[in-house]
């Protein structure tokens, strides 16, 4: 066994490694950088934590599903709002991602229903997306108050489409 | 409280369960006739029924049956299968469409359609009924408490009168909307039309005809006797097997093992593989002459649903 082997672990004709140069003698200053970089680590996470945003990407952009939005903006109904004909298979994958996306983010539920149901709920849903130049088939975005309706798209037909509801 | 003149079979465990399906009089044949036929309009590819059943290599219709199991009916000695069909339907939609989950009572909706007597319904009375008169939920607020409907009436005289009204107030908020009947004109179409609906996830009620030897499986399929129909029950989804029939609709059955009291007598083995078994497209399609099948594409918004308030 020598010094640098003195648990014995590598055979005699076998050098035991080189120590790393981080010694206890002459590393300090390498030492101190890591610290500083690891807090440098902890606090770009901290930021993203409390919502910052580094990408600079719209919000449509991105496969992360919750990286660009907000827990305040994206709580309360997505209500797809499809044709009487019932959902094209196209459509039902749609809701199909939005139920997905609802259910990795906190407060938010999906709702699916057809335009000529004359209930006065989706009435007003349909009145509130013509206030926004939209009509069906399309995506209206509501708050848990009532009558809190927040905007209203176009059908989306993809993640970053739906994401657009949130703006 | 069950006093019934349907057929009554003994499910390999000895629990005695019930059919219910009575043939259509001509004024039901009318309302048959009238209603409007699932479009071509909707029907999928074999490609894109196929995408939609096997996700990941894996068929999907075993992962809704886990999804679905703790909704298993047990009808019992009750000849309601088109009250509980039908309700698994809408509770399915509004699975579908987002909803949160109601537990439907398929005794509310047999007793609208059985001239209070326990002797089965017609399938497309139910049908009609659940589009319009709605259908009630078996928790109901009565004077500040929630009160339960039982599931063993199939008489609104067997029901407490406060507890009745309310149930008539609340089966506004479960109407079925967008319902269709299978096309009868060709096989080929009616294999297309299920396999679309179902890949969509769209619930389809069937008439099917129970046979004493229809009690258990055989390698996962259902055994079907020969015979006009007299039950009905609901297809939940399908397995993708392609070729001419595309599918097997998977039969979410109403003869248990019911999980929770609210679906209906619990405890037993129940039928089938945990409430579930597989069709081929020429059983389903064998009763479907005398009995429509048809399909549940949407339901109508709950009003007391705060997404609409």
């Amino acid at each position: 066994m020598s010094s640098r082997d003195p648990l014995g672990l590598f055979p005699a004709s076998q050098p035991a490694p080189t120590q790393a140069a981080t010694t206890s003698g002459g590393g300090g200053g390498l030492s101190w950088a890591i610290v500083g970089v690891l807090l440098g680590i902890a606090l770009l996470l901290g930021y993203q934590r409390f919502g910052g945003d580094f990408s600079h990407g719209d919000d449509g952009g991105g496969g992360d599903k919750h990286e660009h939005v907000q827990p305040g903006k994206v709580e309360g109904y997505l209500i797809f709002i499809h044709e009487r004909q019932t959902l094209s298979a196209d459509e039902a994958d749609m809701v199909d991602v939005a139920e997905d996306f609802a259910s990795v983010t906190s407060g938010l539920e999906v709702r699916s229903v057809d335009d000529e149901d004359d209930s006065p709920g989706v009435v007003a849903a349909i009145d509130f997306a013509k206030t926004k130049g939209v009509v069906p088939p399309c995506l209206v975005h509501k708050g848990k108050q009532a009558g809190d309706f927040r905007n209203a798209v176009a059908f989306p037909h993809s993640l970053d489409e739906l994401k657009k509801v949130f703006k | 409280m069950a006093d019934t003149d349907t057929e009554i079979f003994k499910l390999p465990d000895g629990v005695q369960v019930s059919t219910g399906l009575n043939m259509p009089t001509d004024a039901e044949q009318l309302l048959m006739a009238a209603l409007p036929e699932y479009s071509q309009e909707f029907y999928l590819d074999d490609k894109e029924i196929q995408r939609r059943l096997v996700r990941n290599g894996t068929q999907v219709y075993l992962e809704k049956r886990k999804k679905r199991s703790h909704r298993v009916r047990n009808q019992g000695r009750l000849g309601k299968c088109n009250g509980s069909s039908n309700s698994s339907g809408v509770e399915q939609l509004r699975e579908m469409q987002g909803m949160p989950e109601v537990a439907i009572s398929d005794c509310y909706a047999y007793s609208l359609a059985n001239g209070g007597q326990d002797r089965g319904s017609a399938l497309i009375t139910t049908f009609t009924q659940m589009q319009e008169a709605g259908t009630a939920p078996m928790e109901i607020q009565v004077g500040g408490m929630t009160k339960v409907l039982p599931n063993d009436f199939y008489s609104r005289r067997q029901v407490d009168a406060a507890l009745l009204k309310q149930a008539d107030i609340e089966a506004k908020r479960f109407m079925g909307w967008e319902f269709y009947k299978a096309p009868m004109d060709s096989f080929a179409n009616y294999c297309r039309a299920v396999a679309s609906a179902l890949a969509r996830d769209q619930p389809v009620v069937f008439a099917w005809h129970v046979g004493d030897n229809s009690m258990r499986l055989r390698n996962g399929m259902v055994v079907v006797g020969r015979g006009p129909g007299n039950h009905s029950n609901l297809m939940h989804s399908a397995k993708w097997i392609g070729g001419k029939t595309l599918i097997q609709p998977d039969d979410q059955n109403s003869w248990g093992p019911a999980k929770n009291a609210l679906w209906g007598p619990t405890g037993g083995a129940g039928w089938g593989e945990d409430g579930f078994g597989l069709f081929t497209m020429e059983d389903m399609w064998a009763c479907a002459r005398n009995h429509c099948t048809y399909i549940m594409a949407s339901v109508k918004i709950d009003p007391s649903d705060p997404a609409f308030q």
